[in-house]
């Protein structure tokens, strides 16, 4: 351990309110000491909530640590703070080019070069961004056809007999197929059980003081159903018990991301 | 000591607990617990017992058949559930804590009820 982070963690420790632990998390991120820097900063941002620094702090330490829709949530709360916040717009404007949300991209970058001119960076981003909407609206329509509304999880979901649902705030099927060995979609049965269970997280979440629910995985006798907020909706992945649990939560968060694009898309 | 001392030890001496409690599943009650100061017991208890309670009927009614385990995670921390027998053990952690080790203690305390 460097005296630096020795001499911050000291301070910190003697007063847990001081800001200090931006630094000594920027230094630990710097480092490439991902869990220290990500614990510092969560208690960080517990205490400054009100801070939008401290938000983007948390996310880029998430986005360090692969963690996306953490990283997401953390600039968006930093908007939510400082709308015109430059660093939350320059984060999501990355994390949207990365996953192909061109839109989303376009409009968080253009205002980060808004506020920050000249950003080398910002201005590669901006160019690839164009170059990489152009292909995409040039190339043929072929793959379209494959992401009709039932079928755009199948490639997250692969072979491993996991499957996922996109549902509306009503519990409504918006994408996604729960096909039985018969070949019946039980989606909308599923759906309509299961997405009340989102509610009453909501419910419960707003006497909890932990913040907004972000997932819930039930393990049942038959199944593993994990659920993600989506939009104003639900992203739903159901698995067989034998398939592990650490897979179904990463087959959600790649089913999560496909369905806010394909919302982007059909927006 | 209760009946359910040593599930309650059992959960709450890892890192990042801030509460386990033993709650009926009907209605919420809390039957025992150790929390810190500041958790609001009661409203855990209640809260969780209900979100237990519509997870279990809802998946039952989806044709998953019973719940065993639930797991409420969310910005700043989480809420584990596991049942058995009408009575349910929740903990509530922060988000630090070992989620895949409290989960397996959950489970085998949950098994003892």
């Amino acid at each position: 351990m460097s005296a630096d982070i020795r001499a911050m963690s000291e301070q910190l420790a003697a007063d847990p309110s001081s800001l200090i632990f931006l630094p000594l998390a920027e230094q630990l991120l710097g480092r490439g000491d991902l869990a220290h820097a990500s614990r510092v900063a969560r208690k960080g941002a517990e205490r400054h909530a009100h801070r939008a620094d401290v938000h983007d702090l948390v996310a880029r330490i998430a986005l360090a640590q692969g963690d996306e829709s953490t990283a997401e949530r953390a600039w968006r709360q930093s908007l939510s703070i400082a709308p015109e916040f430059g660093a939350a717009h320059r984060g999501l404007g990355f994390l949207c080019y990365r996953q192909g949300r061109w839109s989303e991209a376009e409009a968080h970058l253009g205002t980060a070069r808004s506020a920050t001119p000249g950003d080398p960076a910002l201005e590669a981003a901006w160019e690839a961004l164009h170059v990489a909407r152009a292909e995409a609206e040039a190339a043929p329509a072929a793959p379209a056809v494959a992401h009709t509304p039932g079928q755009i999880f199948d490639e997250a979901l692969g072979d491993s007999g996991q499957v996922a649902l996109l549902l509306d705030r009503d519990g409504l099927v918006v994408a996604g197929q729960y096909l039985t060995a018969e070949g019946e979609d039980l989606g909308a049965l599923i759906g309509a059980h299961l997405s009340g269970v989102g509610d009453e997280a909501t419910r419960a979440m707003r006497h909890f003081g932990l913040g907004a629910w972000t997932r819930i995985a039930l393990e049942t006798e038959a199944a593993t159903v994990v659920m993600a907020p989506t939009d104003d909706g639900v992203t739903l992945v159901a698995a067989p018990r034998e398939v592990p649990l650490g897979l179904v939560r990463r087959t959600l968060e790649q089913c999560a991301t496909v369905a806010r694009q394909w919302l982007g898309g059909a927006a | 000591m209760s009946a359910f001392a040593s599930a309650l030890a059992a959960v709450t001496r890892h890192r990042g607990v801030m509460a386990c409690l033993v709650v009926a599943e009907e209605d919420g009650i809390v039957i025992d617990g150790s929390a810190q100061v500041g958790v609001d017991t009661a409203a855990f208890a209640a809260l969780t017992a209900s979100l237990y309670r519509k997870a279990s009927r809802a998946s039952g009614s989806a044709g998953f058949g019973q719940t065993s385990f639930c797991e409420l995670e969310a910005e700043r921390g989480r809420v584990l559930a596991a049942g058995r027998n009408g009575i349910v053990l929740v903990a509530v952690a922060e988000s630090r804590a070992n989620l895949g080790l409290l989960r397996v203690e959950l489970l085998k305390a949950a098994g003892g009820l």
